[in-house]
């Protein structure tokens, strides 16, 4: 037996590392199996014995001795002129030392300010590089990854704020960091926060990147594709939903991506169905929220399209009642400081999760924007919002023209305080000079327009968009193009408008628009109300 | 070759070998191939890939017999140094670059196992408590670093080497020869008298 069975013994140990359980791999050899199956035991207890790690000051100093050799035996070889390796020993030397000193140099200085377009942003991240040679605690190093990556995001929200193309070069430096980040926590016991801190931020990282598709030239797509794609799968790999998640396919993601929202009617292993609506889903589709029972939430759902149809990629769902927390204030930027902007008389604060929808526009003074935002939960009093500052949710900034003082609040009628109405938990008062309003029935979706007043609007029109009981409605969102006549897309998403569509604007290829329709039988939808949100087309023609 | 490529060639050989990594074996050699020249040329990212892979490799192998912090980091450290200054005269024939490391780690742990023997008061397993001296509650419960230590102790040095080069580095049996220098056989050899040892050892520690 001897001889035969130490190469049985490897063969087994090979098939238990493709993954195969030990019955399984046993059953092939049953003469052999009682004296293999304790060795194979034996072998497979040996993987789960924890691997013992340095302790990281140590490993770092003795990165200075090891790096201290390195230099000393270059210059040694350098002293030896016969041998030609010199220049390429002097530049590494360089680099070295350039790199040791770069921390307080003012090049680097003026570099860790700089954005992708400029010449100094090459040295903004190669000083990031020299900084994880310092750490060799991998919970430490997956952390400041995590910090670059982040910093990425900023510097494309800067980019998009600035009306400037996001170019690749900063696409595919978050796509490294964050891969290399998720790399260690997969393979470390890393600490439960950062494992939080990495799911959230690619979550934040891919809603802002859903939104800044057009700002992204067309040689650089194939990259935007691919970083959407690794933050994708690192949230569902985070959040351990399925290792048997389909892959995304870059291309298609690069080509358009639309957000629908809806009512869930039914729920179906492979379909939902929103608004009668069928949506794809499949493993790679991340959904949150209260995921308990679904059917009678509304889901905003990221949909691309999949061969079967649209096909979900996200599903965020929340309840009637925090949707209606939700209001949308579209003006005229009055000012932009810092991480506050004042518009239609409010400020609303940016946090790190506020999404910019900019379009080639710069988020300044004197441009119109549309800011969806709630209040604090802390300044909610019986459903009134105390505070002054309200929180940007998303920024939408409008390719569009008009008088300054215009001023349009959306959101869910709560009721009136004192002559104001309650509009998702805001107090909007009106002019003296507004005519007399009908008020709706608690719960109504509303639009008001007028001209600001200080704090108040005079009144022109005020209009019921979806009374309380029209639940069927579904929302889409986002860049529409034209196929022909009366057809029209979102993304991947179809819709056609009749002779009872009400369009507030005009309809034009490449501006923004907001959709309300009922989902025919061919899943595209009958719209009744379009909300053109740009007076010009953002894509050039 | 981007620190990306860095990176992941980091995460590969510091876990130990699965299915879908040993798919990948031949490119990541190729790769190795590249990252030791551009090492040889004292490029600084090929020196840190080669640092940040094997210091916390080394120091695992050198705790898991030496079972003392102290001594496993200044093997690193020291094995490293090694590493460095051999960088020049190492030529690539395709085996991964650790079977190399580590035959510098191994000869380092055998010299300093016979200078410690010159002097008989130092032993080489100091601070690892006697088999007899081990507690009951290794009984159904998964091998623990100080246990298998302890097992370990009580191996053969080559079968010891089997067991922490292919089992816990996650060396082919390829790579395991070379450090060994033995061929494939003796070390599939090796490894089937190694297992029943342990598992032997590790019954015996059951019963206490």
């Amino acid at each position: 037996m001897g001889r035969d069975f130490q190469t049985i013994l490897d063969e087994c140990l090979r098939e238990l590392e493709t993954g195969q359980s030990l019955d399984a791999v046993l059953a092939r050899y049953p003469e052999q199996a009682d004296e293999l199956r304790p060795l194979l035991l034996t072998a497979q207890s040996l993987k789960a014995v924890p691997i013992a790690r340095p302790r990281s000051h140590v490993q770092q100093a003795g990165w200075q001795r090891f790096l201290g050799e390195a230099i000393a035996l270059r210059r040694a070889r350098e002293r030896r002129p016969a041998f030609s390796l010199w220049q390429p020993l002097a530049a590494a030397a360089s680099l070295v030392l350039v790199i040791l000193s770069l921390s307080g140099g003012a090049t680097v200085y003026a570099a860790s300010r700089s954005l992708p377009d400029s010449p100094l942003y090459p040295i903004k991240l190669a000083a990031e590089e020299a900084r994880l040679w310092f750490v060799f605690d991998e919970d430490d190093q997956a952390g400041i990854l995590l910090d670059q990556s982040e910093t990425r995001m900023t510097e494309i929200r800067k980019l998009v704020q600035q009306g400037k193309p996001v170019k690749g070069n900063v696409l595919s430096a978050m796509r490294g960091r964050m891969t290399r980040a998720t790399d260690i926590i997969d393979k470390s016991d890393a600490p439960q926060e950062l494992v939080t801190r990495a799911n959230e931020l690619s979550a934040r990282q891919e809603d802002i990147l859903i939104v800044i598709g057009d700002n992204v030239l067309a040689g650089d797509k194939a990259e935007y594709g691919k970083v959407l794609v690794v933050v994708h799968e690192v949230r569902i790999e985070l959040q351990g939903l399925s290792e048997a998640a389909p892959r995304l396919d870059p291309e298609v993601l690069a080509q358009g991506i639309s957000s629908f929202t809806g009512l869930v009617e039914q729920r179906q292993d492979d379909a939902w169905t929103i608004s009668g609506t069928k949506i794809l889903v499949d493993e790679a589709t991340i959904v949150e929220g209260d995921t308990g029972e679904v059917v009678g939430q509304v889901a905003q759902v990221t949909i691309i399209s999949g061969p079967g149809g649209p096909q979900a990629i996200g599903i965020s769902l929340r309840s009637s009642e925090d949707v209606a927390k939700t209001s949308t204030i579209a003006g005229v930027i009055d000012k932009v400081d810092g991480n506050k902007i004042q518009l239609g008389g409010r400020t609303f604060k940016l946090d790190a999760s506020t999404v910019i929808d900019a379009g080639s526009l710069v988020m300044e003074s004197g441009v119109r924007a549309r800011v969806e935002s709630e209040c604090p939960e802390e300044m909610l009093v019986e459903g009134v919002c105390q505070g002054s500052e309200l929180v940007a949710k998303r920024i939408v900034l409008l390719a569009s023209e008009g008088p300054s003082e215009t001023v349009t609040v959306e959101g869910v009628f709560q009721g009136q305080d004192d002559g104001a109405w309650i509009i998702a938990g805001v107090p909007i008062d009106f002019a003296p000079e507004s005519p007399a309003l009908v008020t709706p029935p608690a719960g109504t979706m509303v639009k008001v327009t007028g001209s600001q007043q200080g704090q108040a609007i005079v009144v022109t029109t005020a209009e019921s968009i979806r009374p309380p009981e029209e639940l069927g409605l579904v929302k889409l969102e986002g860049v529409v193009s034209q196929v022909d006549d009366n057809q029209w897309q979102i993304g991947p998403a179809p819709f056609r408008t009749t002779a009872v569509t009400r369009v507030s604007g005009q309809l034009i290829p490449g501006a923004r628009a907001v959709v309300w329709g009922l989902p025919r039988e061919d899943e595209s939808l009958d719209v009744i109300q379009v909300d053109v949100l740009d007076t010009r087309s953002l894509i050039a023609p | 070759m981007s620190v990306q490529t860095l990176s992941l060639l980091a995460r590969e050989g510091s876990i130990r070998t699965t299915a879908q990594e040993r798919t990948q074996q031949s490119a990541q050699v190729r790769r190795e191939e590249e990252l030791i020249r551009r090492a040889q040329e004292f490029d600084q990212e090929a020196l840190g890939w080669l640092y940040q892979l094997f210091y916390p490799k080394l120091y695992n192998y050198a705790y898991l017999q030496m079972g003392d912090v102290q001594q496993a980091e200044d093997l690193a450290s020291e094995v490293l140094l090694r590493v460095v200054e051999s960088l020049k005269d190492y030529r690539f024939r395709g085996a991964p670059v650790s079977a190399w490391v580590f035959r510098i780690a191994r000869n380092y742990l055998i010299d300093l196992h016979r200078r410690r023997q010159r002097r008989p008061q130092v032993s080489l397993y100091e601070g690892i408590p006697d088999a007899e001296d081990s507690p009951h509650d290794a009984a159904e419960r998964a091998i623990a670093q100080g246990e298998l230590r302890l097992a370990l102790t009580r191996l053969t040095e080559e079968q010891r080497q089997v067991i922490i080069l292919k089992f816990v580095q996650g060396m082919d049996n390829t790579s395991v020869a070379r450090v060994l220098g033995r061929s494939e056989g003796a070390v599939k050899s090796l490894q089937h008298r190694a297992l029943v040892s342990l598992r032997k050892i590790l019954s015996s520690q059951e019963v206490e």
